[in-house]
């Protein structure tokens, strides 16, 4: 789908290959290109989640509870897409009253929860149960640093000591 | 924002007959919570006078540029509801502008045609755009108690260069296969990530070449597509224009370094 309007362009592609485009030519026939390719396990794995979050009903949380929005759903997805690591398991959707969304993962001795609160607006905690040291970061559209997240929670770790009695 | 990113509009290069086909500049805001589909006409009323006539189109996704990890995602998303609601053209009686709106967009274009306006310019085309945003800004507070929450800004060039044969691409654009090659098609696509001067990442500029035909066949060129997108430093609508006309500095820069002197030349560079 393309925000491109030029209906009576008088040239058409030979070939189309873009995912977004749109080309209708005045009298000519008119085609539409859309095409699925997830990038990461993760997404596809998480599809049914994402589908089962922004429908739900209404005060599903037994108060007023709403969806989770589409807005919320599409920028979690855009965002677990950049951060997709191979080896590392998908993390949990979880949804939120107010139609915010959570991605967490608990692995690792590390607990990571990405608030997703709107499109740009993006709260990161992570907790190291090895050092008790916890990190919170409020991020808009770059999220280089979640990658770091994700590869030390992919890391090999030394056991958490147990104290001997 | 800082200086660069704003740009100087003045040491960008303007061309007298630039290959312009459409020009789009646009916002995607997010929806409020209480809008449903009766309100648009509330919003149809805002530019009727300009844009009388109206057609219904398939929403626009969500689109958001994210920095950082894999490169950018290639891909359209098929979970929740199907969309409950359309998106509206409403489109100038000449034919050659039209307002894209839908519950989290507006776009205006400006469309090459035969007997349509000519190309107003990127600086009339911002003033009018801001003046339509500040329109539905009002609305959206007068009727949902909030104004418009920006959350991604783009602008975007598509140009037609006509050529006899797509061997010519070395006369047009820097760019090209070894002349060796008999090509048949063109098409690529590549993307640069815009940094300010902290270094972070702002907007996303994307150039893609085709190569198209005219119907029959009879004219080759090459449509050649600058968009610049990425979310503003501020969710408002002045901080959305900032962005857009940073974008627009950087997209007639990015078309001087890919396009040829001769090219330039024969549009009528000053």
């Amino acid at each position: 789908m393309t925000i491109s309007a030029n209906l009576n362009s008088a040239f058409q592609n030979s070939k189309t290959t873009s995912v977004y485009n749109v080309h209708r030519g005045e009298g000519f026939r008119a085609y539409r290109t859309i095409v699925t390719a997830y990038n990461s396990v993760w997404c596809r794995n998480l599809e049914a989640r994402f589908n089962e979050l922004t429908s739900l009903p209404r005060g599903w949380d037994g108060y007023n509870g709403i969806p989770v929005s589409f807005t919320c759903a599409r920028f979690a997805a855009n965002l677990l897409e950049r951060i997709f690591i191979d080896g590392v398991s998908e993390p949990s959707l979880v949804p939120g009253c107010d139609g915010t969304l959570q991605i967490e993962w608990h692995k690792n001795l590390f607990d990571i929860e990405i608030d997703v609160l709107g499109a740009n607006n993006v709260i990161a905690m992570r907790f190291d149960h090895q050092t008790s040291r916890e990190e919170t970061l409020e991020l808009q559209n770059d999220f280089s640093v979640l990658v770091t997240w994700i590869e030390e929670l992919a890391s090999e770790r030394a056991p958490l000591a147990t104290a001997t009695p | 924002m800082d200086a660069d990113l704003m740009g100087n509009l003045s040491a960008v290069p303007d061309f007298d007959s630039p290959p312009l086909d459409e020009v789009v500049v646009g916002v995607q805001f997010a929806t409020p919570l209480s809008y449903s589909t009766v309100y648009a006409n509330a919003v149809w009323q805002l530019y009727r006078e300009e844009f009388p006539i109206v057609t219904e189109h398939p929403q626009l996704n969500p689109h958001f540029e994210v920095f950082g990890g894999n490169p950018e995602p290639r891909f359209e998303f098929g979970f929740g509801q199907p969309p409950l609601r359309n998106r509206l053209w409403f489109i100038s009686e000449d034919d050659s502008h039209l307002i894209q709106f839908q519950d989290d967009r507006l776009l205006l274009n400006w469309r090459n045609r035969a007997n349509g306006t000519p190309y107003p310019r990127h600086e009339k085309t911002q003033r009018t755009f801001a003046e339509y945003l500040k329109r539905l800004d009002a609305l959206f507070k007068s009727e949902f108690n909030q104004g418009i929450l920006i959350n991604q800004a783009e602008v975007s060039y598509i140009n037609i260069i006509p050529v006899q044969s797509l061997a010519e691409m070395g006369d047009w654009l820097r760019f090209t296969p070894p002349p060796a090659f008999e090509i048949e098609g063109v098409n690529s696509v590549f993307g640069e990530v815009v940094r300010n001067d902290m270094h972070k990442p702002v907007a996303r500029l994307t150039c893609e070449t085709h190569s198209v035909t005219s119907p029959g066949g009879k004219q080759n060129a090459f449509r050649l597509t600058l968009s610049y997108r990425g979310a503003p430093s501020q969710d408002s609508v002045d901080s959305a224009m900032e962005f857009i006309s940073s974008g627009r500095t950087r997209i007639v820069k990015r078309f001087c370094d890919i396009t040829t002197e001769s090219a330039q030349l024969s549009w009528g560079r000053n």
